[in-house]
């Protein structure tokens, strides 16, 4: 059933069949598992949101990293947080499949860029790293809220990768800021050096929520706790659900059947919910 | 059932802010050398993985650099250790499996110094009060380790110190400023962070980062018991696969009213309800509920205050101190248990709280205790609480667990014992006679401490009273299994050798065998059951295996 929905969305993306034939470990706990966890309707939703961004005639990118290291285009935009050590710690150690500076690449890279005639945009996915580092480097605490969906304005530059630090830029309409990683196991945000420019701000346009078991009260307390949190002067991201259930949020609410999946998401419906939401951008 | 999850979580929040400590001070540590120019560059890494044939360990910290006058690439690799100590400076025997593990891995690691590019050596840092542990780890740690530091403060309490530099901090840039700010200051942190580093330079620059040799005498060992039994040792782990019996299970499903035929398990668990009289005791009342909820009833009347019908509870309800005990202790908390044996009265330990004689002194203090630790509780409140279903269902969990983690209760070593009688040969208690089970550790005291001989081993002895065997059988959860490895193996070594003239050598032909209890379709990681027996152990998981073992060795 759910390796028939991966060769269903082969035909609908061809543009992305490297990423969708992704072999290795995450994009496999991605496919293979039951529909039930909603990860194929998240990953699914990435897709159409690229897809749908392309038709609207965005130039639509997807960084030479992730075509290379395709299975690591499924992991989140989260930084990789080392639990401290308990007492008496587990000597069982979990061997990723990846080092820690591709963990730490796939963290801060975001999964896809666009461009709509000269403005810059970004997706991440499951978390937004450049604004927890904001929040963080002005003195807010850490937070543990990741929304499926996150686009962001503006690019970012990889400006050096070596002495186990990651350097970047990120740079958009307010500003910029240089951004220096530790690359490390860490309880704390590695995040060695933060400048930036006296206007710099993180500009979060939109951002997507899917779910298949959430009730929509549930949906309509998260996505208002995002608004808050990824609000930039007063102005609040543009906030879309997408439901493999049948209730509605109080926000713009896309419901999809999800045995139908992937056609539920690429039908005329869908396609009028995509070009709704990104119309703000275009 | 209240959780222990909250003092874990504190447990793990303060061990995380001392190991990021530790490594801000490794770092400067490091800087400080590139800033004298001593050497170039470093790399400091945190969670590094040693794996090799009989180790998956990971280590808090390795600092990596070329020193240009030694002429070496220099690895430090390091394991930082927190000792919260307790306000009656007693050590705290539970620490001890941990030590264990962290002198066990210390000594695996040790197969990187073979190389000959490399300069290996290994520090330990143990950060709070150092009598939190039995004073042999000290020590064993110095004749284990190549470095080992100490930090901890007679004025203050360490932790508080250290956890100042996370204050309103989330950000690596940001502690390490305040980390700056503190080496510079003539703070007590500054100082013990001064002390630090200054230890470490004096071990590097003056006195050129010795080796500690006896830990290579250790090593060595552990290699000439591998040599030894190469054959042995793999046919043991290629048997390992799916070899488990599931005594500790099969006894505590018996308990629970499943049907078995196996004679010794039911001999077994025969012996584990006597025991656990607890569990006896609980089992019954729960069959009989309204019984104990009228006998409460009824007895709470004959007490005119809370108090001295508490302690009438605690140490006068003869048939039902056991249960009364667990009950009082928990049922009026929602919140997190505080470590047991930090009740913080003297007197009271993790082994007389539940069945220990108490005397009215220690019990008024006990109860005075329970009762400032929930406000506005009355006599008919505590009445109620006893006899609610949330108390019944605290009796349920308590037997559940206790069934499977009472430390008294051993079914898996006390099938092995039953086997081994029916079997025809003899077991005694090691800890007596003149073989008593030392290990090595005591030879390395100074302070004058005593040593005690390792509990929980037996002697398999024939007929004749000759001594075949040290045993031992425990179970392993799949969960735990090369934890319990790692920390038993230390037993081995240290029982089957001694120290001549500052050497390590065998002290006895007479073979330790562990007989491993584990469920039937587990497969044990190989590296696990390997060090356990590089490190001196015999290891069976059935009767057939013990006896094939003592026959093999003995020739009987």
């Amino acid at each position: 059933m759910e390796n028939n929905i991966l060769l269903q969305s082969l035909k609908y993306l061809p543009e992305y069949s490297t990423l969708l034939a992704a072999e290795g470990v995450l994009a496999r706990n991605t496919w293979e598992a039951n529909l039930s966890t909603g990860k194929a309707l998240e990953i699914l939703t990435l897709f159409a949101l690229l897809h749908y961004s392309q038709k609207n005639s965005a130039v639509c990118q997807i960084d030479s990293f992730f075509l290379e290291n395709a299975d690591l285009f499924y992991s989140r935009n989260e930084i990789p947080y080392h639990h401290g050590a308990q007492a008496g710690h587990d000597a069982v150690y979990s061997e990723p499949s990846y080092s820690l500076e591709k963990r730490f690449l796939s963290a801060v890279m975001p999964r896809a860029t666009f461009t709509i005639d000269d403005r810059e945009y970004m997706v991440f996915r499951e978390g937004c790293p450049l604004h927890l580092f904001k929040h963080i480097a002005n003195g807010g605490e850490i937070y543990k809220d990741r929304p499926d969906l996150v686009i962001v304005e503006g690019s970012i530059n990889l400006l050096e990768l070596k002495n186990q630090k990651i350097s970047l830029k990120h740079s958009n309409s307010l500003g910029d800021a240089e951004i220096v990683l530790s690359i490390k196991n860490t309880n704390l945000v590695p995040l060695y050096d933060y400048q930036k420019t006296a206007d710099y701000d993180v500009i979060i346009n939109s951002i997507y929520e899917c779910s298949v078991s959430k009730t929509s009260s549930h949906v309509d307390e998260q996505l208002a706790r995002y608004q808050t949190l990824f609000s930039e002067k007063q102005i609040l991201p543009n906030c879309f659900f997408v439901n493999g259930k049948e209730a509605k949020s109080a926000f713009s609410t896309l419901n999809v059947d999800i045995l139908k999946l992937p056609h539920s998401l690429f039908d005329e419906k869908a396609e009028d919910y995509f070009n709704e939401s990104l119309s703000s951008l275009l | 059932m209240p959780s222990h999850m909250g003092v874990q979580k504190f447990a793990t929040s303060r061990n995380a802010q001392v190991e990021t400590f530790i490594d801000l001070v490794l770092n400067q540590y490091a800087e400080n050398l590139v800033q004298s120019k001593r050497i170039s560059s470093y790399e400091l890494t945190g969670q590094r993985h040693f794996e090799s044939d009989i180790a998956s360990d990971v280590w808090d910290h390795s600092l990596v650099f070329f020193d240009p006058i030694l002429k070496k690439n220099v690895e430090i690799w390091c394991q930082t250790t927190c000792y919260k100590g307790n306000k009656t400076g007693k050590p705290e025997p539970n620490k001890t499996y941990e030590v264990r593990e962290t002198l066990v891995e210390a000594l695996s690691v040790r197969k990187l110094a073979e190389n000959p590019d490399i300069l290996f050596r290994t520090a330990h840092f143990t950060v709070g009060c150092k009598k939190y542990t039995y004073e042999w780890f000290q020590a064993a740690k110095e004749f284990t380790f190549d470095l080992s530091l100490y930090v901890d403060d007679t004025n203050e309490d360490i932790f508080d110190m250290i956890a100042c530099l996370f204050d309103g901090a989330s950000a690596e840039f940001q502690v390490r400023k305040n980390f700056s700010e503190a080496y510079c200051s003539d703070s007590s942190l500054g100082k013990h962070i001064k002390r630090l580093i200054q230890n470490l330079e004096d071990w590097h620059l003056s006195r050129g980062l010795p080796v500690q040799e006896f830990a290579d005498s250790q090593y060595e060992a552990i290699k000439i018991e591998q040599s030894n039994r190469t054959s042995e040792i793999e046919s043991t782990i290629a048997r390992s696969k799916n070899a488990g019996n599931d005594i500790k299970k099969r006894c505590n499903d018996l308990v629970h009213g499943a049907e078995e035929t196996d004679d010794l398990i039911i001999s077994t668990t025969n012996l584990l309800l006597d025991k656990n009289p607890f569990i006896k005791s609980a089992n019954g009342i729960i069959k009989n509920w309204t019984d104990y909820v009228e006998h409460l009833n009824d007895n709470s009347k004959d007490f005119d205050d809370l108090q001295s019908f508490m302690e009438y509870l605690w140490s006068k309800d003869k048939a039902h101190v056991l249960i009364n005990r667990r009950l009082l202790l928990r049922v009026g908390s929602d919140e997190a248990i505080n470590y047991i044996q930090d009740l913080d009265i003297p007197g009271v330990t993790e082994h007389n709280l539940y069945k220990g004689q108490h005397s009215p002194e220690l019990t008024r203090k006990i109860i005075i205790h329970i009762i400032e630790k929930h406000s506005n509780l009355t006599k008919d409140g505590i009445v109620e609480l006893l006899t609610s279903n949330k108390a019944k269902n605290l009796l349920r969990s308590s037997i559940w667990f206790e069934a499977r983690n009472g430390t008294d209760l051993k079914p898996s070593f006390d099938y092995i014992e039953l086997a081994l009688k029916k079997a025809g040969y003899k077991i005694t208690k090691a800890s007596t006679g003149n073989n008593k089970p030392i290990g090595y550790h005591s030879q390395l005291v100074t302070s004058g401490e005593r040593v005690n001989a390792y509990t929980n081993l037996k002697l398999v002895c024939s007929q004749s009273n000759e001594i075949l065997a040290y045993l031992k059988g425990k179970y392993f959860r799949p969960q735990e299994f090369p934890r319990r490895c790692k920390e038993e193996a230390y037993v081995a070594l240290t029982l089957t050798n001694e120290i001549m003239q500052n050497k390590l050598s065998k002290r006895t032909d007479i073979p330790a065998i562990m007989f491993v209890d584990m469920p039937r379709d587990y497969s044990p990681p190989e590296y696990a059951l390997r060090r356990l027996m590089c490190f001196g152990w015999y290891v069976a998981f059935s009767v057939e295996d013990v006896i094939k073992i003592l026959k093999e060795i003995n020739g009987k």
